[in-house]
């Protein structure tokens, strides 16, 4: 019995709270326009950054980006930010909120486009 | 021609008690070690007087055959417990005839008492609670199991990798 419990506890604490789908849509070329992306993730009731990532690009959009939280904390409210830099030059930045569902995998996407100032 | 007289009376009783019929056979067929235990699971049941004075006497002869002169001493005062007049036949062994003699002279006893009848066993507990059942406790353990793999299974298994890879909220 005790084996049971402990194997349904390991389970428990594996299992992801919920999960993040990014999809970056853009109409950069990559890597003549764009070569990298930044992505950060604020949790929107306490304002914190709870994701910040680089990745180069080397091929075309879209991109994507799957992210995962134990923290039940985290689901709710968030803002996902995406900055599209060439080399270390801001191109363009663009964020969209979305709301973390507990268990589920949420989509968001996010547009890039040549009108948002930088 | 005590076989023969044993055979008689055993065959004119109604009903013969199987484990003294065993005994009986053990008995013509020189198996004396088996005679023993089916006298005793014999006279473990209320039997016919007859029935109950052959056990006692082919008990005293199984004694005596293993020179256990105490014992058939005693089985022959059941014997005569259960009838007084009981004798052996003329053409008894000197032995025996000795042996219930000495019976005789320190008189009858009542046939052993059966075993009295096993007291009513108290009536079963009541059973446990299925809560307090080991196999219950195991299956929901299971099934919590069984469910947080299959939590982890259907989110898990649909979050696939991008092409920015993969990375945490934290």
């Amino acid at each position: 019995m005790t084996r049971a419990w402990l194997a349904a506890l390991a389970l428990c604490a594996c299992n992801p709270a919920g999960a993040l789908w990014l999809r970056v849509e853009a109409p950069f070329a990559v890597p003549t326009q764009v070569d990298a992306l930044d992505v950060q993730v604020t949790r929107l009731s306490d304002k914190k950054a709870v994701h910040q990532s680089s990745h180069a690009i080397a091929t075309a959009f879209p991109h994507t980006l799957s992210l995962t939280t134990d923290d039940l904390a985290t689901v709710g409210a968030l803002e996902v930010q995406v900055t599209a830099r060439k080399g270390q030059t801001l191109v363009t930045r663009a964020s969209a909120p979305v709301t973390l569902m507990r268990d589920e995998l949420t989509d968001v996407a996010v547009r890039l486009c040549e009108c948002a100032a930088p | 021609m005590l076989a023969v007289l044993a055979t008689v009376l055993l065959a004119s009783t109604p009903a013969v008690d199987p484990d003294l019929l065993a005994a009986e056979q053990a008995y013509q067929a020189a198996h004396y070690r088996d005679v023993l235990p089916s006298l005793a699971r014999a006279l473990s049941r209320p039997l016919a007087p007859a029935q109950q004075l052959r056990a006692y006497e082919l008990m005293a002869f199984i004694h005596a055959a293993f020179d256990d002169a105490p014992a058939a001493t005693e089985a022959f005062r059941r014997a005569l417990g259960v009838d007084a007049g009981y004798r052996l036949q003329p053409d008894a062994s000197p032995k025996l005839v000795g042996l219930l003699s000495e019976a005789v002279k320190l008189g009858p006893l009542a046939p052993a008492l059966t075993p009295p009848e096993r007291p009513a066993l108290p009536p079963a507990p009541p059973p446990a609670p299925i809560y307090q059942r080991w196999y219950f406790w195991t299956a929901v353990g299971v099934a919590l199991a069984a469910g947080a793999a299959g939590t982890v299974y259907a989110l898990g298994s649909r979050v696939p990798k991008g092409t920015l890879g993969t990375g945490t909220l934290q």
